[in-house]
Parts: C-alpha cells; sequence; structure tokens
C-alpha cells in the first residue's frame, strides 16, 4: 500500500516537474543558428539563418547550402518573427541560436523592445553573442557564405572567440551580460563590430566555395561603445586592444613598434597578461596595475640583442606605447561618460557606501571624480632562435 | 507382507506397464523367488551378470538353509536395500533397482542403466580459461562433481523427495560452518512447504521459493558449472541440486553477482576488475542508452551541442515513424531475431546473422525505414545486455529499457531520470533471503567491497569470511 502511493506520488511530480512540456521530434525542428535584427521605416526586420537539414549524404558530394535564411518584418519583433514562421515548413527552434546580430539603429533607439523579446520568450538562448553591424545590414552579413564550416553563424561564433584572445580588438557579449549590463548602473556593454570586407554580388552563391579566394570574407572588430549621447563610437584598434589588456582577456595580442635607427618594424607577441586593478575610495584613485611578458616574434632593426641596454630600451618603448593606449582610452571613458570597463562594479565590490548607485547616475557625477593611475611593467623574456638579424650574403662587415 | 497378494497386484500392474519384468526363479526346498525389474530403467547386463547368475548356482543353496542370509551376504551389490511394504518395492523400481521377492525376505539391489548424457562443455555458460565441465541431468553425477572439487567432511548434503507424482530427489548443499545456520533454516522450510505434483527442472524450485520479492531481478541464479557453484559454497552460499535438472540454484545471489564470472577468479586481478568496471558500465548503458537518445531527440533538443543537433536531425530526417516508434519497432526486430539465432541449430544460424546483418543493417537504412543513428544506438543497448549470462538478469534489462524509452518519450530527460530513481528504489529495496540486494555497497561493508566486489584484489581466494552473508541476530 505505501508503495502504491510513493509510486502515485513519483507519478504526479512528473507531470507537474515537465509542465507544459511538448513532444516536438527532432526532424521537424528549423534549428536557427543566428539572428539579424534591424529596423526599415519604422518596421522590424527579422532574419533568421535556419540550418537547411537534408537526407545526410556522403562528405563532400553535397555542394548545397547548409543554411537558409528567411526574413520577416512587423511592428514588434514577435510579429515579424510570425512572419519569418509562415515562410518556413519547419518549426523555428531558438535554443541553438549562437550569435545574434543587431544594426546600430536598434542599439541606439530600439534596446528595450528587444531585449523585453528576448527575455520573455521561455526558448531563447541566453549564451548567444550579440554583435553589431553598422556598415552593413545583419541580413548582408548573414547571407554571406563562409569556409570551413557548413553554417555561418558557426563560423562567426569560432572566430569571435578566437580573435579576442590573439588579436584582441573583439568583445565576446553574451545576450546575458548584454541585458545585465544594461539594466545594472556601473557598467555598460561593450560590442564587437561585425562588417563584410566587400558587397560584391555573388557573395551567397555557393559557386563561390569553389574558388580559392573567397570574394567577400566576415571582419570582426573593433569594439563599439555607447557616447555622451548613448550613440554607438567606435573605438579605434590600439585603444580595443588596450581594452582587452586591462581586462586581462587577451592572451596573446601583438604589438608592433618602429626601430629607431632604421625605417624596420619589429612586433613582439604577448606570452603573459598580469592584471590587477584596485581602488582606493580615500583618494578616490583607480590603480592599474599590468605586468606583460613579451617575445620578440619579428626583429629587423640595427640593434644589438645581446646587449641589456637594448633589451631595457625596448621593453621602455613597449610599456609607453601601451601606457598611451591606456590612457586615451581611459579618456574616452572621461568623455563619453560612459563606464564600458566596469570600474563601477569594481567600486562598488570594494566600498559599497563610496558612491549611491540606485539614486544617482554614476557615469555622470561618480565616474568624473575618479583620477586614474596606470603603471605597466613590461619584460621581453624570448628572443626567438636568432641572435642577429638576417642580412643578405656580403652585407657582413 | 505376504508375497502371493503382492505377486498378484504386480502382475495386474503389468498389463499397462509392459516394461515391467518378473522372473520367477525356484531354488531347492521349493521355495520361490521372483526377480521384478524394470527393462526400460535398468542394465541388462548388470541383472543378469550378479542377480540372474547368482541364483542359477544350484549350489550356493547346497548347504545354507538360510536364504535371507544367502541373498544378503552373497549378491555383490553396493548399493543393497530391504524392503518392507508394497509402495516400496514399487519406489525401488521406478529408480532402477532390481527387487527380489521372497517368502522370508524381500530385497533390492542397485542395477540402474546409464541413460544420462555424459559430462560435456557448457553450452549457456562458455569459458575460455577455467574448468569447462558442467553439470549433466544425472543428479549424483552433479553431486560428484561439487564433491570432487570440496573435499571436506563439512561439505553437507540434506536430501529431500518433493512432488507427488514425480517423486523428485532435492539436495541442499552448503559448508557446515561457513554457510549461515539462518539461511540454512529458511531454506529448509520454504523448501519442506512446498505442495506440488511435479517438479521437471531447478526453474519450478526457483519461482516456488523467490516469492519474497516483487522484482526481476534475479534473487535466486541457477548456475551450470561446478567451479562456479564450489567457490560460491566456499563463500557461504547454499546450492540446491535438482534431479534431473542441470541447473543448480544458489541462495542467495546479490546483485554484484551477476557481474561476476567464472573466469574472473583464473585471470589478474587487474584485468578481472577492469572487465567488472566494464560490465557494470553496460548494464547502465543496457539499460539507459535508448531512452536517454529518445528524451534528446524527441523532448529536450536544447540539451545537445549544435553539431549533433544538425547530426541526428539530418540522419532522422528521412524517418516516416516518430522516433519512438522507430525505436520500438527497431528493438522488436532485434528480439525476434535474437530469440531465432537462440532456437535456430547451429547448422542453420548463419542464415540468421546474414538476415538480420543484411536487413537490418543495411537494407532498412538504405530503404529510410530507421535512421542509422538508430541502429547504432539499439545495437550499442542490445549488446551491452548480452555481456550478462543469466537470462533473468537480461530479462531485467530489457523490463527497465522498455519503461525507460517509455517515460523518457513522454517525459523527457526528467522522465530518464525518473527511472532511473525507479530503478535505484527497486534494488534497494530486495533482498535475497534476508541478505539486502546491493551488499556490500548498500549497506557499505568496506572489506568485502574491495575484496570481491566490482573491485577484485588478488587476495580474494586466500580466507574465507563473508560475514555480511549472516543476518544481524546471529552476528551479535
Amino acid at each position: 500500500m505505501k508503495k502504491i502511493k510513493y509510486l502515485i506520488l513519483i507519478i504526479t511530480f512528473i507531470f507537474v516537474l515537465t509542465g507544459c512540456e511538448t513532444h516536438k521530434e527532432i526532424s521537424d525542428l528549423g534549428m536557427v543558428s543566428a539572428m539579424g535584427i534591424e529596423k526599415i521605416n519604422d518596421e522590424y526586420l527579422i532574419s533568421v539563418q535556419v540550418a537547411n537539414i537534408k537526407k545526410s549524404t556522403k562528405m563532400g558530394t553535397d555542394n548545397s547550402s547548409k543554411v537558409t535564411l528567411y526574413t520577416g518584418s512587423g511592428k514588434t519583433p514577435f510579429e515579424a518573427i510570425r512572419e519569418v514562421s509562415t515562410k518556413s515548413s519547419k518549426k523555428l527552434y531558438f535554443s541553438h541560436i549562437k550569435i545574434i546580430i543587431l544594426s546600430d539603429e536598434i542599439i541606439n533607439d530600439n534596446t528595450e523592445e528587444i531585449i523585453d523579446f528576448f527575455t520573455r520568450d521561455n526558448e531563447g538562448n541566453m549564451n548567444a553573442y550579440v554583435l553589431v553591424s553598422t556598415k552593413n545590414t545583419p541580413s548582408e552579413i548573414l547571407s554571406t557564405i563562409t569556409a570551413f564550416e557548413d553554417v555561418p553563424a558557426e563560423y562567426i561564433y569560432n572566430s569571435i572567440i578566437l580573435s579576442e584572445a590573439s588579436y584582441g580588438n573583439t568583445r565576446i557579449l553574451s545576450f546575458e551580460d548584454f541585458v545585465n549590463f544594461l539594466i545594472k548602473p556601473g557598467i555598460d556593454p561593450s560590442f564587437t563590430k561585425i562588417s563584410l570586407s566587400s558587397d560584391s554580388k555573388d557573395k551567397n552563391n555557393t559557386e563561390t566555395l569553389n574558388a580559392i579566394n573567397l570574394s567577400s570574407y566576415i571582419n570582426l572588430g573593433n569594439i563599439l561603445v555607447f557616447n555622451k549621447d548613448n550613440k554607438l563610437v567606435e573605438l579605434s584598434e590600439e585603444e580595443s586592444v588596450a581594452f582587452n589588456l586591462i581586462n586581462g582577456k587577451s592572451s596573446n595580442s601583438i604589438i608592433t613598434l618602429k626601430c629607431d635607427n632604421n625605417d624596420s618594424y619589429y612586433t613582439l607577441e604577448l606570452m603573459n597578461n598580469s592584471y590587477n586593478i584596485k581602488f582606493n575610495s580615500k583618494k578616490d584613485e583607480i590603480n592599474i596595475d599590468l605586468k606583460l611578458t613579451y617575445s620578440i616574434s619579428d626583429f629587423n632593426c640595427e640593434t644589438s640583442l645581446l646587449n641589456n641596454d637594448s633589451i631595457k630600451k625596448i621593453e621602455k618603448e613597449i610599456e609607453n606605447k601601451i601606457k598611451n593606449n591606456i590612457n586615451s582610452l581611459l579618456n574616452k571613458v572621461i568623455e563619453y561618460q560612459s563606464d564600458f570597463i566596469g570600474f563601477g562594479t569594481l567600486v562598488k565590490s570594494r566600498d559599497k557606501n563610496y558612491f549611491d548607485f540606485e539614486n544617482n547616475d554614476w557615469n555622470k557625477d561618480g565616474l568624473s571624480n575618479i583620477k586614474f593611475k596606470t603603471n605597466v611593467k613590461v619584460s621581453l623574456e624570448n628572443r626567438g632562435d636568432l641572435i642577429n638579424i638576417v642580412k643578405k650574403e656580403g652585407k657582413y662587415e | 507382507m505376504d508375497i502371493n497378494e503382492n505377486i498378484k497386484k504386480l502382475y495386474k500392474l503389468k498389463s499397462n506397464m509392459p516394461d515391467l519384468v518378473i522372473r520367477e526363479i525356484t531354488v531347492p526346498r521349493r521355495q520361490k523367488v521372483y526377480v521384478l525389474v524394470i527393462q526400460t530403467l535398468t542394465s541388462e547386463d548388470k541383472v543378469n551378470d550378479f542377480i540372474l547368475k547368482y541364483f542359477s548356482n544350484k549350489d550356493l543353496f547346497k548347504n545354507k538353509t538360510n536364504i535371507k542370509k544367502s541373498i544378503s551376504e552373497f549378491i555383490p551389490a553396493i548399493n543393497f536395500h530391504e524392503i518392507n511394504n508394497y509402495d516400496e518395492i514399487l519406489n525401488y523400481l521406478f529408480n532402477g533397482f532390481t527387487v527380489v521377492l521372497s517368502n522370508k525376505f524381500n530385497a533390492s539391489f542397485e542395477t540402474k542403466a546409464l541413460i544420462d548424457r555424459a559430462v560435456s562443455e557448457s553450452s549457456s555458460e562458455p569459458s575460455v580459461r577455467g574448468p569447462k565441465d558442467s553439470f549433466n541431468e544425472n543428479y549424483q553425477t552433479n553431486i560428484g562433481l561439487i564433491r570432487r572439487r570440496i573435499k571436506d567432511k563439512n561439505l553437507y548434503l540434506k536430501e529431500i523427495v518433493l512432488g507427488k507424482k514425480s517423486k523428485t530427489r532435492i539436495g541442499i548443499m552448503y559448508m557446515n560452518g561457513i554457510a549461515s545456520d539462518d539461511l540454512i533454516h529458511q531454506v529448509q522450510e520454504k523448501l519442506n512447504n512446498i505442495d506440488i505434483e511435479y517438479i521437471l527442472d531447478s526453474y519450478t524450485i526457483k519461482e516456488l521459493i523467490k516469492k519474497e520479492n516483487k522484482t526481476l531481478f534475479p534473487t535466486i541464479a541457477s548456475k551450470e558449472k561446478p567451479d562456479e557453484i564450489s567457490v560460491a559454497l566456499l563463500n557461504g552460499k547454499i546450492a540446491i541440486i535438482v534431479e534431473n535438472s542441470p541447473n543448480v540454484l544458489l541462495i542467495p545471489t546479490l546483485f554484484i553477482d551477476s557481474f561476476k564470472n567464472s573466469e574472473d577468479y583464473y585471470e589478474k586481478s587487474f584485468y578481472a576488475s577492469f572487465i567488472r568496471i566494464i560490465r557494470l558500465f553496460a548494464f547502465f548503458l543496457a539499460i539507459f542508452l535508448p531512452g536517454f537518445y529518445l528524451a534528446l531527440i524527441t523532448i529536450d533538443q536544447q540539451v545537445l551541442s549544435s553539431d549533433l543537433f544538425i547530426n541526428f536531425a539530418s540522419q532522422s530526417v528521412v524517418v516516416p515513424f516518430p522516433s519512438v516508434i522507430e525505436a520500438i519497432l527497431l528493438t522488436i526486430t532485434f528480439e525476434i531475431l535474437y530469440e531465432g539465432d537462440s532456437r535456430t541449430p547451429t547448422s542453420r544460424g548463419a542464415s540468421v546473422s546474414i538476415l538480420g546483418a543484411l536487413i537490418l543493417g543495411d537494407a532498412a537504412v538504405n530503404a529510410g525505414l530507421v535512421s542509422p543513428i538508430m541502429v547504432i544506438i539499439i545495437s550499442i543497448s542490445s549488446i551491452c545486455s548480452l555481456l550478462f549470462i543469466f537470462v533473468d538478469f537480461q530479462g531485467s534489462i530489457r523490463f527497465w529499457r522498455y519503461l525507460c524509452m517509455i517515460l523518457s518519450s513522454l517525459f523527457g530527460l526528467i522522465g530518464f531520470i525518473v527511472t532511473f530513481t525507479l530503478l535505484l528504489i527497486n534494488l534497494c529495496s530486495i533482498k535475497s533471503f534476508g541478505i539486502p540486494y546491493l551488499i556490500p555497497y548498500v549497506p557499505f561493508y568496506k572489506k568485502e567491497a574491495l575484496k570481491d566486489g566490482v573491485i577484485r584484489s588478488e587476495s580474494s581466494s586466500s580466507k574465507i569470511d563473508k560475514d555480511y552473508l549472516r543476518s544481524n541476530d546471529e552476528k551479535n
């Protein structure tokens, strides 16, 4: 009798726990991998990249496109989505969405509507990366064919992860962070710009995949932030790299400098990045301490690398350069009154009572009172396998 | 006991039992001796050589006056019994004895014919290493095979006869001093309470004494190999040997026993432990894999990575059935194939496997009736269940697999988790003759768990200590 009671209890639990979960066959679902939202003539235009799932064939024989782009428009985002749904024979499935591309007008004018739409729907993927397109429309970008990956969204997703670490001029922003940063005082979102390198006509033709030189590429970078009037502005490449250095996100970005005594340049690669940002509430001061280790990857100067003084000199030069970049980034923070680095969060965590985040505007009143102090320490660790620079025969003295 | 009356009864019986032979011999002093045999059960050579030859030698009777003495002392037979009533006459006749009736004295001599098959290699529990002999249908042989391995006076054998019609001999074997008294008592009591017309196989006994649990997992194992039974006896278990059955029952049987194989004891402990871990892994795969897959592709697709999603979807897009139907159809086809294969004589077995491999593996996929991934999932799950020799254990895996498939396809991953919980509840609630089924893990006995659990240590045969098979009362 007791056992039957428990069994009934368990069965009740199953029904309660599963809720309104419905049965949906995997083959009846259209997997949405990317979504673009733009606004044309006061109407939302939503383009959705759906994986074109067909009967699997043997590798390499199928030359057809692996994705299909559907677009729809409406006065609200949901109305636009509904129009997209009517065009697709499969039920659109948003849980696997990888990237969301928003046009800059949307970010400038209608962010709240978009956030409301995404967070109210229980099926979205809050881990999707948010990118912003300025030059090209989202639908243009999403209809580009890419190499390596069958699904262009996958291509963008992977390259943004790679470029944040190696090049350092992009920034990963998940949709969840995007919403949090917008709502929370003390930090503002920063976006990665996405654009096409050329807008040639054949970009969405599968034949282009057979060409060795693709006619259009997807370009990522630089970082976009809000300015004083809540409009998007682009940071320079050097500022973007400096941004990722302060955050410790960039693990092997590079830096290029000019030689002293000839017209050549030399490049160094970041090997190790340790950062420390401290807030001193008594002095209203934020200390940024960076300890960077670089290795030489490219060197064509006349300076001898065996000389300790010249190494010191190179280190000094890099320090100055990075310091300058960081300072110009910090000037932007003050100028735009936009705390995209998140100093407010740091201040809040160190000293709760320093600033009243609830009732005052941190970006206007708080940020301008803060003084910044930057301290960069660079050490050169690896000179590579060459002692001197390579010279043509006969040029040696 | 009146001899003439008995003979009259026997002659009456003979009209319906033509293989009953009644031979009348006149010995000196006009005395009559009757020699009775059932021809189909006895060896004619033995009867001729030892009994009839003796009576034909008239010299033997010349000086003797006491026929009783002469028969009992001079007929060369080791198995000799006196008979006191009519029922005993029949009992001995049916057991292949030769019955000698005379005025003053009645006796029976064993002259059984060998109508058994020889001790051969086990077909249902094949092994690569270790002893290969297995039990056959002869009760004496089976006991002999065990006694040959344990030459100890403490190996006790208790006999009872069950079945009103079949009069089957049942032997309860255990090691005195090692097996728990409580357990022996329980088993004997249960056997004595059996009221049945006939017993043809040990399976009948098994069904009659395991009623305590509502489960499909085997709480009594039936084994075919004497070396496995011997190990079990030495570890404090009780064996029930049933006449005419090659399957010897083992009590108690725990969950962990299904993961053990006789070969484990003849191999390096490292390898044996590794194989046992693989078996445990296979057990879970066999039950949960199809259900888990169904949960992922019919309800909880968000758990999949994008690559897997595209892969699974592109494979199932051509299949005209819902995935649940596809999975159940494929599983049932496999069951049919499996049943067909086990019923087919070896000479025709190849045709079954060719049909199965071609039709299931290739043609069905090419025809678009099933997806390749579903064939893979069902095959892995089915092959995993074949690792277990016990037929009962396989059956329980089957039941839980179907339950998991149904609940998972209805409720997704929550259904899957509920099946897992139900399985755990069921396993934890079972007892085999008072001993928790999951012992030595639940409750946990560290020494036994490390010695001969999923992990087998090298010294497991050096010392016999199975304290956990005793009930709590005995320990205190």
